[in-house]
């Protein structure tokens, strides 16, 4: 029992940082209408350009998460000009392809300036503490915290602020926002930017708690994935349900499942939720 | 007339050059490692040939790119083979390159002697064709197992990332450790991910006096960051794959202090490893290079055993010339004027001391146990 | 001087042929102009095309003046030339106050006061405000669409069938709401399947067949008019 509790601790805050991810890839992709697999690359730029503010600059991790956020989303804009809006012409299918090159291309670039090693953020290791037997890390948490305030703002911005109305006035119908007078671009700009913002936050936050080489951002992607389809494709609220979810049940399964296979959870997932909800949970399109 | 046919043929490759090859990887992941075997290999056949060859023939050495990759050994061993017509192919640094040449030198009656780690290929069939210079995965898991049993503890808990190493790994050890009473359990874990909170979890959870790390450094420095937050305070070992500078960095010095490696070293300090010292006028001596030298050494000593450059005659003289009753001998040169004396020589290398078993494993290998202080790899 | 002139305009979707050929219209200031029309003649095009929606290939386009050919929906709203579209006029996942809100995004000042303004004029719509405009029904969503056109105090409206999926009840409230709506200053053009409706309230007319000027005149006499109402409003009588 102790363990199933141990385990639905780990399952929130694991899935309190997936969701920062997906609800990047969702944010673009609601607003235009693109699964934009770069996310990947841009997750491992966020966690590199955390570890040059906080271990080549030595600044603290919550202004290497600011700069993240800030690097990830200007990278997300740039690559998404250069190589993905030439051809939104082209249709989705043939953005989303471009987008997995794209992703090649810049993790490659974090390679050539970065190299292969395994890098660790300068934070102190603190031991976990322990409330009637269940472990909880102070990194974990400070990372758990910091993914809700990461959502809550972004949350808060499209909720209630003209901008994040625009947004997903953009999101909802980008001919009719046109017509109101909101450009659809500068919309799909600002997605693009908070959307790999997002990407670039979850990068340190999976650094701080694990460490930094190039394939970071690979290493969670599936599990990204999974938590944005089985919320439902271009939905916040969705992202962060698919999240927990995912979250969960990686931790979860492996009271059944050999842990070598926990990586399957997010293709079963996906796969699941294409059958049962093709939606997504909380999906509308 | 049987018996005059194939000593004529003897006579015959003996009359001929003696032909030698190596499949060394000189761009990939094994790059950095192909260049100096292949330099160390000519070294040693220019020394030989100015000595006056072996029974007064030339060593021909031709080498080929296997670019770390599986398809271009491919070609380059068909090429050595046909073409250049080696008796022996030496090199072979990755299992993904010896793998696919492996049943090809079989076939057709070459020796291979292979730098490549992976269980299987001893095991694959090669009709007693395979030689391995290194340490074979298995044994690592046994010296890992011995160490475990000379701490004492009652338990091990060993945490392995899934590949074609983990299962041989993991069967070494456990099959160490558990006839002698101490409890083994092991998770294998994918690798490729960043959240190990439950593999970590499940390890604790046995609460094991000596916890076993058999990973890559990416994952394993995410593991062990776990297990210091978890407050784990028993014995912590780590294989020599695991337990490399970078990890130690990546977990920096709080963390890593006080685990140990256990891992294959070479014969440091014994008469060939001076000898290869000397002769490639360095003292840190990288095990590959080590194992070039024995291998080249190995393969010449062979032919001159045999006095035949066939392929089934070096596999059959192969373990001839580590005679425990013959006079040891630390390099090619002594060792070719003693068999051209008729005496029997004991060949012991710089990596190893050279014993086959009949897979074409190493008996024995030699193991070094260092201890992490202050972030830095120490004897132990 | 009328407000809105169209002139000679040919225009249609990209990599087709020509939907619009040779139309022409003018709507004066403070006027209500119907266009009417069967099903596919181009009037929704007519209507996209002045909105800037659709680059007219050919042709005259000016708004007080000066030419509103070639600028971008955002810009011909920012002049003051407001198109409520035929369908997916609101946006669902929002609620009616943010609708109301994105509708005034063009002048975002007292936008509390507008928005109340409005509500006050269309009623159903305050009452849930809070609503997300996709739980609105047919006619509900037409008036919020309404609404949101009139958040920027447009100078012509260009309405879409906004009396589609109405009651006939509720169509005369809509268009009595038009005429006030002109009585403020407005200026009306309005695509309509009701001819006799629309006739019954517009002050000039064009048909549109086949993407092409079929008649046009004040509205009264085209009421009046027997031939036209045979041949082009189906009627029967
Ligand atoms: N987005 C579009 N793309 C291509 N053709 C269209 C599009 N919209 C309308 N059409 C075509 O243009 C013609 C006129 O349509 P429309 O202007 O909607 O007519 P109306 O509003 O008078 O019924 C029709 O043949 C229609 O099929
Ligand atoms: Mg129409």
């Amino acid at each position: 029992m102790l363990q199933v509790f141990q385990l639905l601790v780990n399952g929130v805050m694991a899935g309190a940082i997936l969701a920062v991810p997906a609800i990047g890839f969702n944010i673009v992709f609601a607003v235009l209408q693109i699964s934009n697999f770069s996310i990947a690359a841009l997750i491992a730029v966020g966690a590199y350009a955390g570890y040059t503010a906080n271990v080549l600059l030595g600044l603290p991790p919550l202004l290497a998460i600011l700069a993240a956020f800030l690097i990830s989303g200007a990278a997300g804009v740039a690559s998404d000009r250069l190589a993905l809006r030439p051809l939104r012409g082209y249709g989705a299918i043939a953005v989303a392809i471009a987008s997995l090159a794209l992703n090649m291309v810049l993790e490659n670039i974090v390679r050539f300036i970065f190299g292969n090693d395994v890098r660790s953020l300068d934070v102190p290791m603190m031991r976990d503490w322990i409330f009637e037997g269940i472990h909880v890390g102070p990194q974990a948490v400070f990372n758990f915290l910091v993914a809700i305030a990461a959502m809550v703002a972004l949350f808060s911005l499209l909720s209630f602020t003209t901008v994040g109305r625009a947004m997903r006035a953009v999101a909802d119908n980008p001919t009719l926002a046109n017509i109101k007078g909101i450009d659809p671009e500068k919309m799909a700009r600002l997605a693009v930017f908070l959307g790999m913002g997002m990407a670039g936050i979850a990068g340190v936050l999976l650094a701080l708690d694990t460490a930094v080489d190039p394939t970071i951002g690979m290493r969670v992607v599936l599990s990204v994935f999974a938590a944005a389809v089985l919320g439902g494709l271009g939905s916040i609220p969705g992202a962060v349900v698919g999240g927990l979810l995912i979250g969960l049940a990686e931790q979860l399964s492996t009271l059944v499942v050999p842990v070598a296979y926990s990586s399957a959870i997010g293709f079963a997932a996906i796969i699941l939720a294409l059958l049962l909800f093709p939606r997504g949970i909380l999906g509308d399109r | 007339m049987t018996l005059a046919a194939s000593s004529g043929r003897a006579r015959a490759a003996m009359a001929g050059s003696i032909r030698i090859g190596a499949l060394l990887p000189l761009t990939g992941a094994g790059g950095p490692f192909g260049p100096s075997m292949a330099a160390l290999h000519k070294q040693i056949v220019d020394q030989v040939n100015a000595a006056g060859g072996i029974e007064g023939q030339r060593v021909e050495y031709s080498f080929e790119d296997d670019q770390t990759n599986p398809d271009a050994a491919v070609l380059g061993v068909r090429k050595l083979i046909d073409v250049n017509k080696v008796c022996a192919v030496m090199g072979l640094w990755s299992s993904g390159v010896a793998a696919p040449t492996l049943p090809i030198c079989a076939e057709n009656k070459v020796v291979m002697v292979a730098i490549a780690a992976s269980d299987s290929l001893a095991l694959q069939k090669h009709d007693g064709y395979f030689f391995r210079s290194n340490v074979d995965v298995g044994q690592q898991g046994e010296a890992i197992g011995n160490w475990a049993l000379k701490q004492g503890g009652k338990s091990l808990f060993g945490l392995l990332a899934q590949n074609p190493f983990s299962e041989p790994m993991r069967l070494g050890l456990v099959n160490t450790i558990q006839p002698k009473g101490m409890k083994a359990e092991t998770i294998v874990y994918d690798g490729r991910r960043t959240d190990f909170r439950a593999e970590v979890g499940q390890a604790l959870q046995a609460k094991p006096d000596i916890l076993f790390l058999g990973g890559y450094p990416q994952d394993s420095i995410i593991i062990m960051k776990e297990v210091f937050r978890a407050g784990y305070g028993g014995k912590i070992v780590g294989t020599g794959t695991c337990v490399t500078q970078q990890f130690l960095d990546g977990v920096g010095k709080q963390v890593s202090e006080g685990i140990y490696t256990v891992r294959p070293s070479s014969a440091v300090g014994s008469p060939a490893y001076k000898n290869l010292q000397k002769l490639t006028g360095k003292t840190d001596l990288d095990t590959n290079v080590c194992q070039s030298y024995d291998q080249i050494n190995l393969v010449l000593l062979a032919i001159a055993q045999a006095k035949q450059a066939t392929g089934t005659a070096v596999r059959d003289n192969m373990r001839k010339i580590g005679d425990p009753n013959g006079e040891k001998v630390d390099n090619v040169l002594d060792g070719l004027k003693l068999i051209a004396a008729g005496k029997s020589i004991n060949y012991e290398g710089a990596a190893s001391p050279c014993k086959f078993t009949p897979t074409g494993n190493l008996v024995s290998a030699i193991f070094e146990t260092l201890r992490v202080a202050d972030g830095k790899l120490t004897p132990g | 001087m009328s407000l809105l002139r169209a002139a000679g305009i040919s225009a249609g979707y990209s990599g087709r042929d020509d939907i619009l050929k040779d139309v022409g219209i003018e709507v004066g200031a403070c006027e209500i102009v119907a266009i009417l029309g069967p099903n596919g003649a181009g009037k929704s095009t007519l209507l996209k095309t002045i909105a800037g929606l659709v680059t007219p290939r050919s042709g005259t386009l000016d708004f007080d003046g000066r030419s509103i050919a070639g600028l971008t929906p955002r810009d011909v709203s920012r002049r003051g030339v407001v198109f409520v579209p035929q369908e997916a006029n609101v946006f669902p996942s929002l609620t009616i106050q943010e609708n109301l809100e994105i509708g005034g995004y063009l002048d975002r000042k007292e936008m509390k006061a507008r928005v109340a303004e409005v509500c006050e004029r269309i009623p159903v719509l305050s009452e849930r405000r809070r609503a997300k405009a996709r739980t609105l029904s047919g006619g509900e969503r037409q008036l919020l669409a309404m609404g949101m056109a009139l958040m920027v105090g447009p100078r012509i409206l260009l309405l879409d069938e906004p009396t589609a999926g109405l009651s006939p009840l509720a169509a005369e409230t809509l268009f009595r709401m038009i005429k006030l709506i002109r009585d403020t200053g407005v200026a009306v053009t309005i695509v309509e399947q009701n001819a006799i409706l629309a006739l019954n309230n517009a002050d000039r007319a064009y048909i549109l067949v086949d993407g092409r000027n079929a008649r046009s005149g004040p509205a009264r006499d085209m009421l009046e008019d027997r031939e036209i109402r045979r041949v082009f409003l189906g009627d029967v009588d």
